[in-house]
């Protein structure tokens, strides 16, 4: 089914995301050379989430993982931290 | 000023080197401005061909928000980005409203910084320091370039860049002019690696070339080991034979098998600190 988002006047989001989500120079490129060895090029968090599941044993593949779950921790921590002082924000008597 | 925000001294300072551009060690002095180009064909518009948030970058800056621009200031023949590196007119003209838009997305994305690549980026200064002028609350800004600025481009970027990473690609000039087209390579680069070294936090990457771990690896090795040696070595073992690769036999292949892991091992044991 056709998307009718990019039918809208472009706006500053727009030029932003569009070439996020329309355009194929987003996508990572995963080359696989005949004896086995995978390279990667662009690789997104989903890639490298993907390949970490496939248990291939490579530091590189580890150390990058870890480093994409630490980020996702501190958002979520940080969302936290947001949320709350909202929250305080909003009991302060006016 | 805090750290990543330029100043509007700076991006006037900047801006000046359109109209005598001494950005890269070509030091061509084209009046960008007034219709002259030098060897990267560069007018005073940057161009973004791609931006996206990207973890395959050294672990400790990822999920990383990369902006591509278009244009280079050198020629290496197995470029990994290809035509979109060497030609400038390609790409989305990069703009603060866009910049800033863009940023946003990446935020939403996780990214923990802004990383600007190429092609080059410091032929395109003074287009990505307008691009970044005043906008609160700018991520940590992380510049990825090949070294071959001049003092004056290093100058422009001095508190405003928190992290450097340094493509140190070629280990002698012969290698650098024969597969990169420049000259000087190695006094020029080791020059802005040691004044980089002092002033900021810096990573130096290289790329594993085939049939150039003698002539270029070994002697980078050699250089950090003296020069460098806490430095962090980001050791690449990815090279496929892209771009115009094939004009050069020894490039024409992928790097063989076991070859990263013993560059690897070689840094590690002349004591260097080499990133996962």
């Amino acid at each position: 089914m056709f998307s009718t988002e990019f039918e809208q006047h472009a706006t500053g989001d727009d030029l932003a995301n569009n070439q996020l989500t329309d355009d194929e120079t987003a996508m990572t490129e995963i080359s696989f050379l005949p004896d086995g060895r995978i390279c990667l090029f662009g690789a997104s968090r989903e890639i490298i989430e993907l390949l970490w599941t496939l248990n291939l044993g490579d530091r590189a593949l580890l150390a990058r993982h870890l480093s994409i779950q630490a980020a996702a921790t501190r958002s979520s921590v940080d969302a936290m931290e947001l949320n709350a002082m909202e929250q305080n924000e909003s009991q302060v008597p006016t | 000023m805090s750290l990543g925000t330029p100043t509007s001294t700076r991006i006037s300072l900047a801006h000046a080197q359109l109209q005598g551009c001494d950005l890269c060690e070509h030091r061509c002095g084209a009046n960008r401005l007034a219709g002259e180009r030098g060897p990267c064909k560069a007018g005073p518009d940057a161009r973004v061909f791609r931006h996206r948030v990207e973890c395959g970058e050294e672990a400790e800056l990822v999920p990383s928000h990369l902006f591509y621009l278009s244009g280079c200031d050198l020629r290496c023949a197995f470029c990994i980005a290809e035509a979109n590196a060497f030609d400038p007119a390609r790409g989305r003209l990069l703009t603060r409203d866009f910049f800033s838009a863009a940023v946003a997305w990446g935020r939403t994305q996780g990214a923990r910084n802004v990383q600007w690549v190429g092609g080059e980026p410091t032929i395109h200064i003074p287009a990505i320091l307008a691009a970044m002028e005043d906008l609160p609350d700018l991520p940590p800004i992380v510049w990825k370039s090949d070294f071959y600025g001049t003092p004056v481009a290093f100058d422009l970027l001095h508190e405003v860049v928190a992290v450097y990473v340094a493509d140190f690609k070629f280990g002698n000039d012969d290698c650098a002019s024969r597969i990169a087209r420049v000259p000087d390579y190695v006094q020029i680069v080791t020059r802005n690696l040691q004044r980089v070294a002092r002033e900021s936090e810096l990573i130096i990457r290289h790329l594993l070339l085939p049939g150039h771990f003698e002539c270029c690896f070994r002697p980078i090795v050699a250089w950090l080991q003296q020069e460098l040696p806490l430095v962090k070595f980001s050791l690449r073992d990815g090279y496929l034979p892209r771009w115009q690769a094939s004009r050069l036999p020894e490039l024409s292949v992928p790097l063989p098998r076991g070859e990263g892991l013993r560059g690897r091992q070689y840094a590690i044991e002349r004591g260097l600190n080499v990133l996962d």
